[in-house]
C-alpha cells in the first residue's frame, strides 16, 4: 500500500518533470500568441535543478544497506512474518534498492528544489522590496512633482499678477537705458563741444595772429611798393627832365645848323 | 627744354610732367632784381656767366633770354636793356618778371612768340643741355628768325666728355633716372659739337670751353657727388666743411680768376663741362667784354637818389648783409652785425621794417642796437614775430654829417638749415633779422 503510494508520487513527479521538459522544449506562447525563445529566463529555479539530474539515479553505494527486517507481531506470527519478509527481502532486494535510490534521488532533488525555491523566494522578496522602494520613490516624486506644480501654478498666477507691473518696469528700464545713452551721448557731445570750442578758440587765435602777420606783411609790402612807386616816379621825372634837356639841346642844335645852313646858302 | 612729342629721355627717366619738373627744380624765391645787386657780386663765381653776357651786351639794346628760369640775367637791366624772357614754366616766367624782366612768356623754345628780327641779342644760360639733340636745330633756327640780321646770340651751354661719361643711350634705366634727376640734362654734347650746330645757321661762330679751372664750391661738390668727376677727396672734404662766409670767399676768389682769364683771353682746354658760344651773321667783336661797362654796377653819385636806401646804387651794404630774399616783401637778412654806408645832405630820422624767424623768440628775445656813425641811438628787445617798424631820430649833432654809417647789431643769430634737407638744401647762413624799406627822412 505504502509502496504503491510512493510509486504514485514518484510517477507524478516524473510526469510533472517530463511535462515541464516538454513545455520547455516547445516554444512558449505568449499572451499575444507570439512565441518566445526556448531558453526563456522565465523557468523557475526548481525546474532547472531537476533538469540537472535527468536520470534521477542515485549511485551512492555507501548507503547500500537495507534496514533490518522488523515485525510488530509476537511469537510465531512474528517469526512467520520475519521469515516471509526475509524471503521477500532477498527476492525484492533489487526492487527495494531501486526504491531507496529513487527516494534518495527524490530527496536530493527536493532539497535542491527547496534551495532553489528559497533562493527564488529571497529574490522575489528582494524584488518586492525593490518594487516597494520604487513605489515609495515614485510616490515621493509624485508628491514633489505635485508640490512643484503647485508652486509653479502659484508662481504663474503671481507672474500674471505682476506682468503689467513688469511691463511698466521694462518700459522704465528701457527709458532709463535710453536716458543713460542720452547722458553718455550728451557727455560725449559736451566733450566734443568743449574740444571744438577750444579748437575754434585756438583757430581764432591763430587766425587773429595770422591776420596780424598778414596785415603786418601787407603793410610792409605796401610800404615797399609805395617806395618803389616813388622811386619810379622820381626816375621818370629825372628821365623826363633829361629828355626835355636833350630835346631842347637837339632843337638848339637843329636851329643853329639850320641858321648856319641858311647863312652858308 | 621744349615740350615736343619726342621727350623720350625725360619720359624714359620717369619725368612725366616736364613743366612741373622744371618748376620744382628752378623756381625759387631768390631775388635777382638788379636793383638789389651788390657790386662785389660781380666777382662771385655764381654770376660769372651772367657777367660774360653783361659785358657783351650793348646798353639800351633789346635782349631775349631763352629759358629765363628765375631771371639770372636780370642784371642786364643795369644796362638799360629791354629784357624779355621765355620759359617752359609759367612760374619761372613769373619769377623773372618779378625780378625785373620787362616781358616774360611761357612757351616752347621751338616756337617763339615773337616777330622776326625782334631782338639785338638772343641769350641763353644753361638751356641747350636741357634740349634734346633732335630739337636743338629747331631752337637755333627760331633764334635766327627772331634775331636782328646783325644781332648776336650768346649762349652758355653745359657739355659732356664722352671719354668720361657714357651717352644716355648706353645708360641703364636706373642710371638714366639718377642722371636726369640731378639737373634734367638730356642734350649734353661736346663743346665743338655744340658750336658746329650754330655754324650751320650763322656765318660767324666763336666758342670757348670754360669752367675747366673755376667752379663754385657747390659746383665742385655736385660734379663730384652726382657726375663722378675725379677731384681729390681731401679737397672735397675741405669744401664740405666750409661755412657760408668761407664758401662766399671761395666763390669770389674763383669768380675773380674766371674774370681775369676772360680779360687776358686765355684759351682753356675743353673739359667736358661748359662752353660759351657767340654767333652772328655779322662780324663778331671780341669774345669777351665787347661792351664792357660796369660803371652801373658800382656805387654811383647820390645826387637825386630816392630816399629809400634799399635799391639805391650809391648805398653800400657791407658783407654783414646777405643777398635779399622774397619773404615777401623783398628784404635783406643780416648777420650778427651789418653796416650801411651812404651820403645825405641832412638826416633827420631813419625808418625801416624788420622781422626775424629766429627760434625761441619769446623765451630769448633778440636784443637789437642801432648806431649811427658809431653813436648808439636806440636799442630794443624783439620778442614777437611779424613785422616791426623801427624809427630812429638822429640827434642834431649827427644830422648834417654828410656821410653816414648805420650799424645794426644783434645779440644772437641762428642757422636755418645747417645740415641741409633734401627738398631745400643747405642754408647755414648766420641770420638775425631781415630788414627792408630803409628810409631816410631829412
Amino acid at each position: 500500500m505504502v509502496d504503491q503510494e510512493v510509486e504514485d508520487i514518484l510517477k507524478q513527479i516524473r510526469n510533472s518533470v517530463r511535462a515541464e521538459e516538454e513545455r520547455n522544449a516547445r516554444p512558449v506562447q505568449t499572451k499575444n500568441g507570439h512565441p518566445t525563445g526556448s531558453n526563456s529566463t522565465a523557468q523557475p529555479p526548481a525546474v532547472q535543478s531537476v533538469q540537472n539530474y535527468p536520470n534521477l539515479s542515485t549511485l551512492n553505494r555507501a548507503w547500500d544497506r537495507l534496514p533490518p527486517v522488523m515485525s510488530n507481531r509476537r511469537g510465531a506470527l512474528a517469526s512467520a512474518e520475519l521469515w516471509l519478509k526475509q524471503i521477500l527481502k532477498r527476492g525484492s532486494r533489487w526492487f527495494t534498492w531501486e526504491q531507496v535510490n529513487f527516494n534518495n534521488a527524490v530527496h536530493h532533488t527536493f532539497r535542491e528544489v527547496i534551495e532553489s525555491l528559497t533562493t527564488f523566494e529571497q529574490q522575489l522578496g528582494e524584488t518586492n522590496n525593490r518594487l516597494l522602494e520604487l513605489q515609495q520613490h515614485q510616490r515621493r516624486l509624485e508628491e514633489s512633482f505635485e508640490s512643484e506644480l503647485r508652486q509653479l501654478s502659484k508662481t504663474t498666477s503671481e507672474l500674471a499678477r505682476l506682468l503689467p507691473a513688469l511691463d511698466r518696469d521694462r518700459q522704465l528700464h528701457a527709458l532709463q537705458t535710453k536716458l543713460a545713452a542720452l547722458e553718455v551721448a550728451w557727455d560725449r557731445w559736451e566733450h566734443q563741444r568743449q574740444d571744438e570750442s577750444a579748437r575754434v578758440t585756438e583757430s581764432l587765435l591763430e587766425i587773429r595772429s595770422a591776420t596780424e602777420r598778414v596785415l603786418d606783411e601787407q603793410r610792409v609790402c605796401f610800404k615797399q611798393m609805395h617806395l618803389e612807386v616813388a622811386e619810379i616816379s622820381a626816375r621818370e621825372e629825372r628821365d623826363r627832365r633829361a629828355l626835355n634837356q636833350r630835346i631842347v639841346k637837339l632843337e638848339g642844335a637843329h636851329e643853329s645848323s639850320k641858321a648856319s645852313g641858311g647863312s652858308e646858302s | 627744354m621744349t615740350s615736343s612729342p619726342e621727350e623720350s629721355w625725360y619720359k624714359r627717366s620717369g619725368v612725366e610732367d616736364l613743366v612741373e619738373f622744371y618748376r620744382t627744380k628752378f623756381v625759387s624765391d631768390e631775388v635777382l632784381d638788379s636793383r638789389y645787386f651788390k657790386a662785389l657780386d660781380r666777382f662771385d663765381m655764381r654770376f660769372a656767366r651772367t657777367m660774360w653776357v653783361f659785358d657783351n651786351v650793348r646798353p639800351g639794346s633789346t635782349v631775349l633770354d631763352l629759358g629765363c628760369g628765375a631771371g639770372m640775367l636780370a642784371l642786364l637791366k643795369r644796362k638799360d636793356v629791354t629784357l624779355a624772357g621765355i620759359d617752359l614754366s609759367s612760374e619761372c616766367a613769373l619769377a623773372s618778371k618779378r625780378n625785373g624782366y620787362d616781358f616774360t612768356f611761357s612757351g616752347d623754345l621751338t616756337n617763339l612768340p615773337f616777330e622776326d628780327h625782334s631782338f639785338d641779342y638772343v641769350v641763353s644760360l644753361d638751356v641747350f643741355g636741357h634740349i634734346e639733340v633732335s630739337q636743338k636745330e629747331h631752337v637755333i633756327s627760331e633764334i635766327k628768325r627772331v634775331l636782328q640780321p646783325d644781332g648776336v646770340t650768346l649762349h652758355g651751354i653745359e657739355c659732356t666728355d664722352r671719354s668720361l661719361r657714357p651717352p644716355l643711350n648706353e645708360m641703364t634705366t636706373e642710371e638714366l633716372h639718377r642722371f636726369i634727376a640731378v639737373d634734367g640734362h638730356v642734350g649734353l654734347e661736346e663743346e665743338q659739337e655744340q658750336a658746329q650746330r650754330f655754324q650751320r645757321f650763322f656765318k660767324n661762330v666763336a666758342f670757348e670751353p670754360r669752367y675747366a679751372l673755376c667752379l663754385t664750391s657747390e659746383e665742385f661738390l655736385k660734379q663730384a657727388d652726382h657726375y663722378g668727376l675725379p677731384f681729390d677727396t681731401d679737397f672735397l672734404d675741405y669744401l664740405r666743411g666750409l661755412s657760408f662766409e668761407e664758401r662766399r670767399a671761395f666763390d669770389i676768389a674763383m669768380g675773380y680768376v674766371f674774370g681775369r682769364i676772360s680779360e687776358l683771353n686765355i684759351k682753356l682746354p675743353k673739359a667736358g663741362l661748359y662752353v660759351f658760344v657767340k654767333a652772328s651773321d655779322s662780324e663778331l667783336g671780341p669774345f669777351y667784354n665787347e661792351h664792357r661797362d660796369r660803371s652801373s654796377l658800382l656805387p654811383a653819385s647820390h645826387a637825386e637818389q630816392p630816399v629809400s636806401l634799399d635799391r639805391r646804387n650809391d648805398v653800400v651794404f657791407d658783407d654783414g648783409w646777405y643777398e635779399p630774399n622774397l619773404l615777401p616783401p623783398i628784404a635783406r637778412w643780416m648777420a650778427q652785425t651789418a653796416k650801411i654806408r651812404f651820403q645825405a645832405a641832412a638826416l633827420g630820422s631813419i625808418s625801416f621794417d624788420l622781422t626775424t624767424h629766429i627760434p625761441d623768440l619769446q623765451v630769448k628775445p633778440v636784443e637789437l642796437e642801432i648806431l649811427v656813425n658809431g653813436c648808439s641811438l636806440s636799442a630794443i628787445s624783439l620778442y614777437r614775430y611779424g613785422w616791426l617798424n623801427w624809427k630812429i631820430q638822429i640827434p642834431p649833432e649827427l644830422s648834417s654829417a654828410g656821410e653816414f654809417e648805420i650799424e645794426v647789431r644783434s645779440n644772437r643769430t641762428w642757422q636755418p638749415r645747417p645740415l641741409g634737407r633734401a627738398e631745400d638744401g643747405r642754408d647755414d647762413r648766420e641770420l638775425s633779422i631781415a630788414v627792408c624799406n630803409l628810409e631816410i627822412i631829412s
